[in-house]
């Protein structure tokens, strides 16, 4: 069955069981205007659904109840006992035929009739009262025939209650388990029980899983029906209609997707049938014939935010001043008080509407104050942001309760604490050359590769102590954490350390450790210590940024992009030389120890981040225990040269003394009233590329007729070192560009191959034997290789 | 009419306390401090797989923070969805107290006034009956 059909089954089951009864009170008492109004409600739902999922039985059935439960709510028709039986026959009728649809059983048609009867109240409340009741009996009576009918049964619905129990025993048999883990440890068990314990253990993590997806689910799921929605909307209204969604990654609590549904579709129903207009208006309008309804969903901070805009006509506030006055919900003279954003929550106000005409879709003035109540009752909030005659946008903020979140959990003197992943954007350490602190009337003024941000150490934000042993130690390893927080500008976090990348589970805190602002909840991650989450928004606000735009982040005068020209760093060699290297070739500074740097293979080189580069400069000065190196890049590849110390960046003036050597030297430049040498980084990479980097695809075929052990232990390593490829296999030799024999004395016919090298053994050629190489001459060979690869020989 | 009270010790006064309002007693080992909270909130702690906040009643019934031991005791109580821990000296015992017995012409005073509600004679030691949620209330922590 399809599974918006499925949805709406159930739900109307679902609302059918909860108004039950609210309609035998109404059954009593007829005149009471809330019973009215959550029938109507109800009415309106099914309607509202029937509508795109095109079930023309069901829409006669409810939008005919709907008429005469509108016309009660105004007080045009007087709710009478008989108008109660009618519509509780529609009800009835309703719930006979989701029965039927869910058992695929058949239902009476007499639907005509009872809609006549109950339309008949219009005209005459009292006339055709007897009708109804009979009618009703009918329906009664063919209940139990249905309801015997086997159910398919696809799904178990279970209380959220019930499923928090369930979570928080599995919680709780994580932290046993982990106790038994210790016990385990401390009493050194034999493997037997060990590996009875892992079993466990394994089953615990899995049960935990299931039980974490249980409560948690993608707002994918709720997007997925929207496109069908938007899609039948828009053919029945002949409007064309692009929806675009985002982030149907967020996960959000399953409660939460339930309680978001109606709110959300009853949005987006009205954003289709009013604030969308047909392509012609559109077009008249200057706008793309065809709409754009944008729903996105993203996490900030502990809010989820819900956004649907559409760039329809808006709303029409007088229009809507209008259409307050004339149901009486306002007068002109509270009006005229109110203020632009006031006006515009008129529309959350029972009984309004800005639809120009009822429509079988939407606009009977439920809707947004029905959105705005079921909101509320889940703590969410909705804001308008209206631009009339070009958008609307709808945001709901839903908060985060008991959500899973992807935290970073991050140290401050010796506290651990979490932070929302989705906030944070780059983790730096402050030692990176991208990187400079300073400070400036009392504030730490982080730039990030030209950006200046906001700086704090998260020790001050939360006037911790710092614990000044280590702090003293380790402050040039601390960690810069930029954040994006909801509200304000980026900025900077300066913690101990980073520690870990887990998944957390989010409880509120009480009011008065919420109060402060900083925390966004408390979570309890697996190793059972309780955590605070920071709330980047609330650190924002205290760091003065919050009110600073997102998008006005200053770029700090970059030295190599201002008129001076570009950029140099000046430095002082170890051999006690000052000299310049431009910017633009420095990839970044970097300090490491000394023991980091070796003379192996012939070079100095250095092993920094695991990788060996080469280092130029060392030489046979005393190394110091911490080396400063400068790392150049070619764009290719990277060497390392050693210095003692920064002097500092300066401008390359535009006056240079050409050098004798500029193979060495580009030229002499002045820097602070001294001369020193710019040095050329070319020298660096010339005498330092690998042999032939760019050999890699071509292929050598080694042609082995008896023993293969020099080729293999000795030839193989050589030419792989030149960067050639190298086989053996027989099945290669076509492939191959060079092939390359030991046997000098082999046939003829085979040397007549252009691509044939001979190697021999012996220093000298014997006379009158083929051309051939020496197979210890390694110059001798490689160029021989390249001079066939060049089309040479 | 009678009913059931926990007694315990809160900056060395005896108290009590409607078992009404008591989940359980439990020692809590490592709690973590919260930085920059009222001071009335001593850190966090984790009961069974849940994080629950530790009030120190001894600063909020003399204004000076409790010193810690190493372990100490806590009184688990509920209050508006969020569970709490009341940090106490000890606990002594439960005890059943008819609602007639306060003493009618004495009244707490001073800053017990706003967290006890009457004064009881318990075997011949005077003791507060004391409402968690007054000790916890959050209308007092602006003046913090």
């Amino acid at each position: 069955m399809d599974e918006l059909l499925e949805d709406f089954i159930s739900e109307t089951h679902e609302t059918l069981e909860a108004l039950s009864g609210q309609l035998i009170e109404w059954e009593k008492n007829p005149q009471d205007k809330a019973l009215v109004d959550s029938v109507f409600r109800f009415v309106h739902t099914v309607k509202g659904s029937c509508g795109f999922l095109d079930l023309p039985r069901l829409l006669k059935l409810s939008h005919a109840a709907e008429d005469i439960l509108s016309d009660a709510r105004d007080g045009r028709i007087m709710p009478t006992a008989q108008l109660v039986s009618a519509v509780l026959a529609i009800i009835d009728k309703i719930s006979d035929i989701t029965n039927a649809m869910e058992s695929g059983a058949s239902v009476v048609d007499n639907d005509e009739q009872l809609i006549s009867s109950l339309l008949s109240h219009i005209s005459s409340p009292k006339k055709d009262a007897q009708k109804a009741a009979p009618v009703k009996q009918e329906i009664v009576a063919q209940l139990p025939a249905n309801s015997e009918k086997p159910q398919k049964n696809r799904s178990v619905r279970l209380s959220l209650n019930l499923l928090d129990t369930l979570m928080n025993g599995v919680s709780d048999m994580v932290l046993a388990r982990n106790d038994v883990s210790r016990q385990l440890r401390k009493i050194g068990a034999d493997s037997e029980l060990e590996h009875a314990f892992a079993k466990l253990s394994s089953s615990v993590a899995e049960l935990r899983d299931a039980i974490g997806l249980m409560r948690m689910q993608p707002i994918e799921q709720l997007f997925a029906s929207l496109p069908r929605l938007v899609r039948d909307l828009s053919l029945d209204l002949g409007k064309e209609i692009k929806l675009q969604l985002e982030g149907s990654e967020v996960e959000v609590d399953r409660e939460m997707v339930e309680a978001v549904r109606d709110p959300l579709v009853h949005i987006l129903r009205n954003a289709v049938d009013h604030g969308i207009e047909t392509p012609s208006e559109r077009i008249a309008a200057g706008k793309n014939r065809e709409g754009i309804i944008k729903v996105s969903a993203r996490q900030s901070g502990n809010q989820i935010l819900l956004e649907i805009t559409d760039d329809g006509r808006g709303i029409n506030i007088d229009s809507l001043c209008a259409n307050a006055m004339e149901r009486g919900l306002v007068d002109s003279a509270e009006w005229q008080k109110m203020s632009d954003t006031q006006r515009l929550e008129t529309i959350f106000l029972p009984g309004l509407s800005t639809a120009g005409k009822v429509t079988s879709i939407s606009g009977r003035g439920v809707g947004m104050d029905v959105v705005k109540n079921n909101l509320q009752s889940i703590g969410a909030s909705i804001d308008l942001d209206n631009i009339p005659g070009q958008a609307l946008t709808i945001t709901m903020r839903l908060p985060l309760t008991l959500s899973i979140i992807a935290g970073l959990s991050v140290r401050a003197a010796g506290q651990v604490f979490g932070i929302a992943r989705s906030a944070v954007v780059e983790i730096l350490s402050v030692k990176n050359s991208q990187v400079q602190l300073e400070e400036i009337g009392g504030r730490d003024i982080a730039t990030v590769r030209g950006t200046r941000l906001a700086c704090c150490k998260l020790e001050d934000i939360l006037e911790i102590e710092p614990d000044y042993e280590t702090a003293q130690a380790n402050d040039e390893n601390r960690i810069l954490v930029i954040i994006n927080p909801a509200v304000g500008a980026k900025f900077v976090l300066n913690v101990a350390a980073v520690i870990d990348n887990e998944e957390l589970v989010i409880k509120p805190g009480p009011p008065m450790v919420m109060d402060n602002g900083l925390y966004a909840g408390t979570t309890l991650p697996d190793n059972g210590r309780p955590m605070l989450l920071l709330d980047p928004s609330g650190i924002a606000t205290q760091l003065g940024v919050s009110d600073c735009d997102p998008t006005e982040n200053i770029e700090a005068a970059s030295v190599s992009v201002e008129d001076g020209g570009e950029a140099a760093i000046c430095f002082m060699r170890l051999n006690g030389k000052r000299q310049a290297i431009r910017l633009t070739s420095i990839d970044r500074l970097e300090e490491v120890d000394a023991r980091a740097a070796d003379f192996v293979g012939g070079k100095w080189r250095v092993n920094v981040d695991g990788q060996l580069t080469d280092l130029i400069g060392l030489d046979d000065h005393a190394a110091p225990d911490k080396l400063q190196l400068i790392r150049l890049n070619d764009g290719d590849r990277a060497v390392c040269l050693a210095i003692d110390y920064v002097i500092d960046i300066f401008q390359l003036p535009a006056e240079m003394i050409a050098s004798e050597t500029p193979e060495l030297h580009e030229a002499i430049v002045k820097m602070d009233g001294e001369f020193v040498e710019l040095l050329n980084i070319y020298q660096f990479f010339e005498d330092n590329v690998d042999n032939g980097a760019d050999h890699d695809n071509i292929l050598c075929f080694v042609d082995t007729e008896q023993s293969d052990h020099w080729e293999k232990q000795i030839l193989q390593p050589l030419l792989k070192a030149s960067g050639y490829q190298v086989s053996f296999d027989e099945k290669d030799r076509n492939n191959a560009q060079i092939i390359i024999s030991r046997n000098a004395e082999q046939d003829i016919s085979d040397v007549d191959d252009g691509r044939m090298l001979v190697l021999r053994d012996q220093r000298n050629p014997r006379p009158n034997s083929i051309a051939s190489i020496f197979r210890y001459d390694r110059i001798g060979l490689i160029s021989a290789i390249e001079e066939k690869l060049s089309g040479a020989l | 009419m009678s009913s059931l009270y926990l007694l315990a010790q809160i900056a060395g006064t005896n108290v009590a306390i409607s078992s009404d309002n008591v989940d359980s007693v439990v020692r809590v080992n490592e709690i973590i401090p919260i930085p920059k909270t009222n001071p009335i909130v001593k850190g966090l702690f984790a009961l069974r797989s849940r994080v629950l906040t530790l009030i120190d009643c001894e600063y909020r019934a003399t204004g000076t923070p409790k010193l810690m031991d190493d372990e100490c005791l806590a009184i688990i109580t509920n209050l508006s969805g969020f569970q709490y821990g009341l940090l106490v000296d000890k606990v002594d015992d439960v005890v059943s107290i008819d609602d007639d017995k306060y003493e009618k012409a004495l009244k707490p005073t001073g800053i017990w006034s706003e967290i006890a509600t009457a004064l009881i004679d318990i075997d011949g030691n005077l003791t507060m009956i004391v409402d968690p949620e007054r000790l916890i209330g959050t209308n007092h922590m602006l003046a913090a």
